[in-house]
């Protein structure tokens, strides 16, 4: 992957206050109150249904939370309008799906969609990407790797595969805040480090806020800066890694024991050549 | 896959395929205007333009044919990109059966009270235009039902939509069924070619100029979706993510075809299969992306009409009366279809 330019980092955090949200009179999120600070990495951890979905789907606003407020920087997100949110969050889903068969550089020139019509008022009327569009998009096929599947068809390819073109999609779009949903399961080990690394680099170096939610807590670890611990519907902890992923407070959360003496199976990044 | 003009011009790009359409479509309608037979439902075939008469009837009929067909391809384009469902097509979601219940329940009417209506100026006037008002009204009341029978939580739901159509659908056969016991004897012949789709010379020019009129601002419409509707290929929170609005797009996208279906309608009847396979040839040729198909499907429709409707005037003579168009359209572009179908996978 191509090392990231440090300039322009952007300063826009994400935070959510006193959330609640339900299906019919099931609560799902209980008065969540959670930080997302810029130039960090955020994993969002917890068990099975602990509300970590819901939480990320009320972040970038598909669903409107039944009480609390959700703010992007220092604005309301209700205030924002759908477009000007939508270039400054971008989001990976866990499982992608596409309708019809586009190709992969269509695919991620949908990344695009929110800064179309830039070259001219045609390119407005109709959504046109234009060129900026496209050499974002390009720049985005060679960070994830997919750059060689650019003409092929989106559903011919392997679920990693699929994955980090979906990942390449936001990234295209270059917004401050991006949401990521258990994005890594189906890479295989050297795409998963990579990418994780490249996450990293776009937090710190480029000031993005980036909200990570994952089950692995040996790469939460590694990589994450920030940890928001969740459990049926809650926020149990949010605090820098180390204070939060404890034996103590895992053992709770969790229903395991942890071993705090032995030692995880750990994969480390071959330093580039 | 093939793509015309460069990528670097997207613009330029799509005129290229504007111009070649209409310039395809524009060598159709000639050929069209010049094969007929000498006069309609006549046995003798004449080829060439003749007396500016026959040429007027000819015109009139091959351009309400052109109007119809483009009308049925971009809606179905406009459907199943909604409904994200390619089996989709104009007459699924039951439009086409409302428009049928409405001819059935004014030919019953008009069977009834005939002497009483044509008394009344009034409505004398309205009955001018034949079944193409019943038709139209039946069309508008149907998807106005659809649309509020197919939503969720206050928005458009393309699973809910499909299935309220076709339960629709459903009902509104069992109420031709009813009404079709109701009507005298001698008018069911007409009834039996509406229910195929029959495109008349006898089409007054004011309801030509409205389908133009209906065909080309559906097409500026749903030109301003194409790309909201790429996008709604993905799932809807990936597609809420990036900004589109699709309670908003989806009910434009919905009155959109659900308009050029019912002006279809009221023009010939509910003529099938043009709507379901022109999108799907474009989209096997020039690929998925909804605006390029936008612009391409109507021409292949217009000119896959044309076609039809020209055998069935040419043919009319052998079989003992003209073919409804819908026969045709079924029997050459199912098996064309299938033939593609078993080369291609088209559900990717």
């Amino acid at each position: 992957m191509r090392p990231l330019p440090s300039a322009d980092p952007v300063n826009l955090s994400m935070t959510v206050e006193n959330i609640s949200f339900g299906y019919g009179d099931q609560p799902v999120l209980r008065q969540v109150n959670a930080e997302f600070p810029p130039g960090q990495v955020t994993a969002v951890l917890g068990p099975n249904g602990s509300g970590k979905s819901t939480l990320m789907q009320i972040l970038l606003g598909f669903l409107q939370p039944q009480a609390g407020v959700v703010r992007l920087g220092e604005r309301l997100l209700t205030q924002v309008s759908e477009r000007q949110r939508a270039t400054q969050i971008a989001f990976v889903p866990q499982a992608p799906t596409v309708g019809f068969s586009y190709t992969v550089e269509e695919i991620i020139l949908m990344g695009r969609w929110p800064r179309r019509g830039a070259d001219g008022p045609l390119h407005a009327a109709l959504g046109l990407t234009g060129a900026d569009d496209r050499a974002a998009a390009t720049q985005a096929m060679w960070n994830l790797n997919v750059h060689h599947l650019a003409g092929r068809a989106f559903g011919e390819l392997s679920g990693g595969e699929q994955q980090r073109v979906t990942i390449a999609r936001a990234i295209a779009l270059d917004a401050p805040i991006l949401l990521l949903d258990e994005v890594t399961t189906s890479l295989d080990l050297w795409h998963q480090l990579e990418f994780l690394a490249y996450l990293a680099e776009l937090a710190h170096r480029r000031g993005r806020c980036v909200v990570w939610i994952t089950h692995d807590l040996n790469q939460a670890n590694e990589y994450a800066d920030r940890v928001v611990l969740m459990n049926d519907g809650q926020v149990v902890a949010q605090d820098a890694v180390k204070s939060v992923l404890v034996p103590d407070i895992l053992e709770t959360v969790y229903r395991v024991k942890v071993d705090p003496a032995g030692k995880a199976l750990r994969f480390l990044r071959k330093s580039p050549a | 896959m093939i793509k015309l003009g460069s990528h670097e011009h997207p613009v330029f790009g799509y005129m290229v395929y504007v111009a070649v359409g209409a310039l395809l479509t524009t060598v159709v309608l000639m050929l069209c205007l010049a094969l007929g037979p000498g006069l309609p439902g006549h046995h003798t075939i004449s080829v060439g333009f003749s007396s500016p008469a026959i040429m007027s009837l000819r015109l009139t009929r091959v351009s309400a044919a052109a109007i119809v067909g483009a009308a049925l391809a971009l809606s179905g384009v406009l459907l199943q990109g909604l409904l994200r469902n390619p089996l989709a097509d104009p007459y699924v979601l039951g439009i086409s059966s409302g428009g049928a219940v409405g001819v059935m329940a004014w030919i019953v009417l008009s069977s009834t009270f005939g002497a009483t209506i044509l008394a009344n100026p009034w409505l004398a006037q309205i009955f001018r235009y034949g079944q193409t008002l019943p038709a139209l009204c039946g069309s508008l009341v149907a998807c106005t039902v659809v649309y509020f029978l197919g939503r969720r939580k206050g928005q458009i739901d393309p699973l809910t939509l499909l299935l309220a159509g076709v339960v629709l659908g459903a009902i509104c056969g069992g109420l031709i069924m009813l009404l079709q016991n109701l009507v005298p004897y001698g008018a069911k012949a007409n009834l039996l070619s509406y229910l195929f789709g029959y495109i008349s010379e006898g089409t007054p020019t004011l309801v030509l100029w409205i389908g133009l009129a209906v065909l080309l601002a559906g097409w500026v419409m749903a030109l301003n979706l194409g790309g909201a509707l790429n996008i709604a290929a993905l799932s809807d929170v990936e597609a809420v993510s990036l900004g589109v609005r699709l309670g908003r797009m989806r009910v434009l996208a919905f009155f959109c075809a659900s308009f050029l279906t019912a002006g279809s309608i009221a023009l010939a009847g509910p003529i099938g299969f043009v709507g379901l396979i022109c999108p799907h040839i474009c989209r096997m040729i020039f690929g998925p992306e909804h605006r390029r198909l936008m612009l391409i499907a109507p021409f292949v429709g217009a000119i896959f009409l044309m076609l039809a409707d020209t055998f069935v005037r040419i043919t009319g003579s052998w079989f003992g009366g003209e073919l409804p168009v819908g026969v045709v359209t079924a029997l050459c572009g199912g098996p064309f279809f299938l033939y593609l179908l078993s080369r291609r996978r088209v559900w990717e």
